[in-house]
C-alpha cells in the first residue's frame, strides 16, 4: 500500500498486479465481480452514488451514520429479525435461480432446522418484488454506512484541504435544494414575524 | 400584501428561552434565520451602503421590530425627505397605537403640506428644541447648533454669556412662562429689554427657582445679574464693539430659526400635547417622531434643526438620568439587569447622516452616542459611505470615535475602494492559510471526485494574518432590484468581533453575506390612501390615540414627575407650558403657524406685549443664506390666510 490511509493507493501498481495474477485463477477473479453484482447491486449502487454525493455536496459522515442507522432499524422491523435481515440480499440469487434456472431451493433449505431454516425457506420461495424489497432493505444501511466510514477516512485531508483558503479548496458545502426551500420558508416567516421575539422581561 | 401585527401568541410562545428578545434581519448562506438579540442593539449601530441598496428599509425594519416587541418609542431624522419614511413609521404607530408626530420642512415649491399617511396629523407637529434645561444648557443647545469658524468663532464666548443670561433673566423673572425658547429670545435678547427685565428681579423669585439657596446669596445673585445686565449695555454703546456682534450674532441665527419660511414657525411650542414634540415625553410613552429635514433642499437650515434634535436628545438623556430614580420607584420598577431603565428602550434613526456635513452636528451626534445607551437610548446611524463620515472634520477622527462606538455595522453593496477598506479593517484580522503556486492539490479533476491536499513537510500553503473580510467583498455584494435581492454583511463586535451569524465561523467562511428579509413592511409604493374606509379609520384611531396621550400628559404620575422636575429650573412645570400656552393667539407673534388663529391676530404688531413693548424685533435677516434659490421665500403656505385655508382642506383627509 503506497498511503498510510489507502486513499491514494493506486490500483494499478506493480505489487498488486503481480500478486492477483499469480495467486487467482480467471474464474475466480470473474466469480469476485459476478457474486457481488448478483447478490448486492443494490447496494453497490447506494454505495457508489452516495460517495459522488459526499464528493460533490460535502455531506458531512454523521449524516451518513445517522441515516445507516435509521435504515438499519427500518430494515430489521420490516424483516422480523436481525437475521432474516442478513439474508435479504440471498433473496434476489433465490428468486434468479429459481424462476430463471427452474431449480427448487426450497428442498434445499428445508433440511435445515431451526429459524436459520425458518429463514432459508423463506428467502427460498422470494417473489420478484420481495427481491427487490430485499436488496434495498439491505443496501440502504449497508451502503450509508460504507460511506460513512469512507468520509471518516477521508476526513483528515479534506479538513486539511478545507483549511487553505480559497472556493476551490473550501469544505462548505453548495448550495442545495433544500436550502433554497429553507430559504423560501424562512424569508416568509421573517416577513410574518415569527423570528421578531419580545423580551422575558418588560423592560431591557 | 396584508400588514398584520406581529400577533401577540406567536411572540408569547417564542418568549420562552429568549429572555432578551430578538429582531430578524435576513437569512444567512443556507437560509436560515439571521436574528439580533435585542441587547446587542442597545449599542449603536451603523449601517453602509450605496444609493438603493436597502440601507433605509434594514434600518426601519430592525428599528420598527424593536419598537413593536418592546413597546418603546422612536426618533427618526430623515435627511433625505419625502415620503416614505414618515408614511412606513406611521403605519407603524397605527398598527402598535403609538401618537405619531410629523415634522417637516416647507417644501419649496410651496405647495400646502401633504400628510404621508392617514394616521399623520393634517398639519404637522410643532417641536420647541428648547423647552427644557437650564439657561446654560438652553445657551449651549442653541449656539452649539451652528458650525464656528473664522471671525465667528469670537463672538462664541460672549454670545453664550449674553444668551445664558437672557435665559437666567426671563427664567427667573417668569417671562419666559408659556413662550418657547426661542420665542423668549426673540423678546428678551437685547440690552434694553434685558435691563428691563432684570430690574423685575426679586429675591423672592430666585429663592423659588432655588428653594435650597440662602437669603444673602439669592440677593448676591440678584445684585450680580442686575449689574451684569447695566454693564453689558454699557458696553453696547460703543459701535463696532465685540458683545454687540455677538448679540447681533445670537439675534440673527434666531431669527433664522424663527423666521425662516422653510421652519413656517413650528419651531416653538403648539397648543398642546397632540401637536407638539416632545422627546423626553415621546421616550416615556413610546411616541414615534419622524423629523424630514431634506438636506438637498434646505443643506443648512436641515444641518441647524438636526443639530438641535441631537442636542435636545442629549438634554433628553440628562434628564431620563436625572429621573431614573424617581421614575423606578413611581413605577415600582425593580429590575436588577444590567442597563435596565424603567421606561422603554427608545430608537433614535439617522438617515442618510452623509447628506449633513457638519462639526455641530458631528458633535451633537457623538454626545449622543456616547451617553445615550445606559438611558435605553439606542441608536441606529446610516449613511451611502464611509467617506462622508470622515469628511465631517476633513480629517477621519471624528470617523475613527464614531467608529469606535459602533458595535454593529451592516454594509450592503459599497461604491467606492476607500470606503471598502474601511469596513474591512473595522471586520479585524484572522490567520488565513494561502496556498502557494508549488501546492500538491489533487482537485479531483473534471469532476472534482475524491479531491484532496497532501499534507508534506515541505510546507506548501502560508498562514498570513489579513483583514475578515477580504478587500473587495463589500464592492461584489449583490442588489438586484428585479428580485428584490440585496445582500449584506454584518460586523458585529459582541459578544466577539464576528462577520459570520447562522454558520461557524472558519477558514473560507470568515464572513457571511446575510439577504436582507424585512419584516411586516408595507409593499412598494403602497398608497396609504387607497381605501376610504381605511383612511377614516385609521383617522379615528389617531384621534383617539392622541387624546389618550394629551390626557396621559396631564394625569401619568411619572409624566408629571418627570416633566415638572426637568422644569424645575424655570419654575413652570413644562407639561403646563406646552399645554397650555399663556399668550393668547392675538399676542403671540409666532402665532403664523398654529392652526386656527385669525387674519387680525396674524398681523397684531410685537409692541401688544406688555413686558417687552420696548424690545425692538430682531434685524430682518433678508434671504437664508442655506436657501440656494429664491423660489421658495415665495408664499409660505402657513404665513398666509389664504393659503392656510387651503391648507386646512388637507389633500387626502379630514
Amino acid at each position: 500500500m503506497s498511503d498510510e490511509d489507502g486513499y491514494d493507493e493506486d490500483p494499478g501498481s506493480s505489487g498488486r498486479s503481480n500478486e492477483t495474477s499469480a495467486g487467482l485463477p480467471i474464474a475466480a477473479r470473474v466469480l469476485a465481480v459476478l457474486v457481488p453484482i448478483v447478490t448486492v447491486p443494490a447496494t453497490i449502487a447506494v454505495t457508489a452514488v452516495s460517495l459522488l454525493v459526499v464528493e460533490r455536496r460535502r455531506v458531512r459522515g454523521r449524516w451518513w451514520a445517522a441515516w445507516a442507522a435509521l435504515s438499519f432499524l427500518l430494515g430489521v422491523l420490516i424483516s422480523g429479525s436481525v437475521l432474516a435481515w442478513a439474508l435479504q440480499p440471498l433473496r434476489l440469487p433465490a428468486w434468479l435461480i429459481t424462476s430463471l434456472a427452474g431449480a427448487s431451493l426450497a428442498d434445499a433449505a428445508s433440511g435445515v432446522d431451526g429459524d436459520v431454516g425458518a429463514a432459508l425457506r423463506d428467502v427460498a420461495t422470494s417473489t420478484a418484488g420481495a427481491a427487490v424489497l430485499g436488496q434495498l432493505l439491505f443496501a440502504l444501511p449497508v451502503g450509508f454506512a460504507v460511506t460513512a466510514v469512507f468520509t471518516r477516512v477521508r476526513r483528515f485531508k479534506r479538513e486539511k484541504l478545507g483549511e487553505i483558503e480559497g472556493p476551490e479548496f473550501s469544505n462548505w458545502r453548495p448550495v442545495g435544494v433544500l436550502d433554497r426551500m429553507r430559504a423560501r420558508r424562512v424569508t416568509e416567516q421573517i416577513r410574518a414575524g415569527h423570528h421578531t421575539i419580545a423580551p422575558t422581561e418588560a423592560t431591557t | 400584501m396584508t400588514l398584520n401585527p406581529i400577533s401577540a401568541t406567536t411572540t408569547l410562545l417564542r418568549r420562552h428561552g429568549h429572555d432578551a428578545g430578538q429582531v430578524a434581519v435576513g437569512i444567512g448562506r443556507y437560509g436560515h434565520p439571521a436574528v439580533c438579540d435585542l441587547d446587542t442593539l442597545k449599542l449603536p449601530a451603523l449601517v453602509l451602503g450605496g444609493p438603493r441598496t436597502g440601507k433605509t428599509r434594514l434600518a426601519n425594519s430592525m428599528n420598527a421590530q424593536q419598537v413593536r416587541v418592546t413597546g418603546g418609542g422612536a426618533c427618526i431624522i430623515d435627511f433625505k425627505g419625502g415620503d416614505d419614511i414618515p408614511s412606513y413609521w406611521a403605519e407603524v404607530a397605527q398598527q402598535e397605537n403609538r401618537a405619531f408626530h410629523h415634522f417637516t420642512l416647507n417644501e419649496k415649491s410651496s405647495g400646502a403640506y401633504r400628510r404621508p399617511h392617514p394616521y399623520a396629523r393634517t398639519q404637522p407637529s410643532f417641536y420647541d428644541p428648547l423647552v427644557r434645561g437650564n439657561g446654560d444648557s438652553k445657551t449651549a443647545m442653541l449656539l452649539n447648533s451652528v458650525d464656528r469658524d473664522g471671525d465667528a468663532a469670537a463672538y462664541l464666548r460672549t454670545a453664550e454669556d449674553v444668551v445664558m443670561l437672557a435665559f437666567d433673566i426671563a427664567d427667573l423673572t417668569g417671562f419666559s412662562a408659556g413662550k418657547g425658547g426661542l420665542e423668549t429670545l426673540t423678546a428678551i435678547l437685547d440690552p434694553a429689554a434685558l435691563d428691563k427685565a432684570a430690574n423685575q428681579l426679586t429675591v423672592d423669585a430666585v429663592l423659588r427657582a432655588h428653594p435650597s439657596m440662602a437669603d444673602v446669596d439669592a440677593r448676591r445673585r440678584v445684585n450680580d445679574l442686575q449689574q451684569r445686565v447695566a454693564e453689558m449695555g454699557q458696553k453696547t454703546r460703543g459701535a463696532g464693539n465685540l458683545l454687540a456682534g455677538a448679540i447681533g450674532d445670537s439675534q440673527t441665527l434666531i431669527s433664522k430659526f424663527a423666521n425662516s419660511s422653510a421652519l413656517g414657525g413650528r419651531l416653538r411650542p403648539g397648543r398642546d400635547a397632540t401637536d407638539t414634540i416632545d422627546l423626553v415625553r415621546a421616550v416615556l410613552q413610546g411616541e414615534i417622531v419622524v423629523f424630514s429635514l431634506p438636506s438637498n433642499d434646505y443643506r443648512s437650515l436641515s444641518i441647524l434643526v438636526s443639530t438641535m434634535v441631537l442636542l435636545d436628545l442629549q438634554n433628553t438623556t440628562s434628564t431620563l438620568r436625572k429621573n431614573i430614580a424617581d421614575v423606578r420607584r413611581l413605577t415600582g420598577d425593580s429590575s436588577r439587569k444590567a442597563d435596565a431603565t424603567p421606561w422603554k428602550p427608545f430608537v433614535v434613526q439617522v438617515e442618510e447622516l452623509g447628506s449633513a456635513k457638519s462639526t455641530a452636528a458631528a458633535a451633537a451626534l457623538l454626545g449622543l452616542l456616547n451617553k445615550s445607551s445606559n438611558e435605553g437610548i439606542r441608536v441606529t446611524l446610516s449613511s451611502q459611505g464611509w467617506g462622508d463620515f470622515v469628511a465631517v472634520d476633513g480629517t477621519g477622527v471624528w470617523a475613527n470615535q464614531v467608529l469606535e462606538q459602533v458595535y454593529n455595522l451592516f454594509c450592503f453593496q459599497l461604491g467606492s475602494d476607500a470606503d471598502d477598506q474601511a469596513v474591512c479593517g473595522f471586520s479585524g484580522q484572522v490567520d488565513k492559510r494561502k496556498p502557494r503556486m508549488k501546492h500538491e492539490i489533487d482537485i479531483g479533476g473534471r469532476w472534482r471526485l475524491w479531491s484532496g491536499a497532501r499534507s508534506m513537510n515541505s510546507g506548501m500553503t502560508d498562514s498570513v494574518r489579513e483583514t475578515r473580510i477580504p478587500l473587495g467583498t463589500l464592492q461584489e455584494l449583490t442588489k438586484d432590484d428585479a428580485t428584490d435581492t440585496r445582500e449584506f454583511i454584518w460586523i458585529a463586535k459582541t459578544p466577539t468581533l464576528s462577520a459570520v451569524h447562522t454558520v461557524d465561523e472558519g477558514p473560507n467562511m470568515w464572513f457571511e453575506p446575510l439577504r436582507l428579509v424585512t419584516v411586516l413592511e408595507p409593499p412598494n409604493r403602497h398608497d396609504f390612501f387607497g381605501d376610504p374606509a381605511a383612511v377614516e379609520q385609521a383617522e379615528a384611531l389617531r384621534d383617539e390615540v392622541l387624546d389618550k396621550t394629551s390626557e396621559r400628559v396631564r394625569s401619568d404620575a411619572v409624566l408629571a414627575h418627570v416633566l415638572s422636575a426637568d422644569a424645575a429650573s424655570v419654575e413652570e412645570p413644562t407639561h403646563e407650558a406646552a399645554s397650555a400656552p399663556v399668550l393668547a393667539d392675538a399676542e403671540d407673534p409666532w402665532a403664523v403657524a398654529a392652526p386656527l388663529p385669525a387674519r387680525e391676530q396674524l398681523r397684531e404688531p410685537v409692541s401688544v406685549r406688555p413686558v417687552d413693548s420696548d424690545v425692538p424685533l430682531p434685524p430682518d435677516p433678508g434671504p437664508d443664506p442655506w436657501d440656494e434659490t429664491d423660489t421658495e421665500w415665495g408664499i409660505d403656505p402657513w404665513d398666509s390666510d389664504a393659503d392656510r385655508g387651503q391648507a386646512a382642506v388637507e389633500k387626502y383627509g379630514s
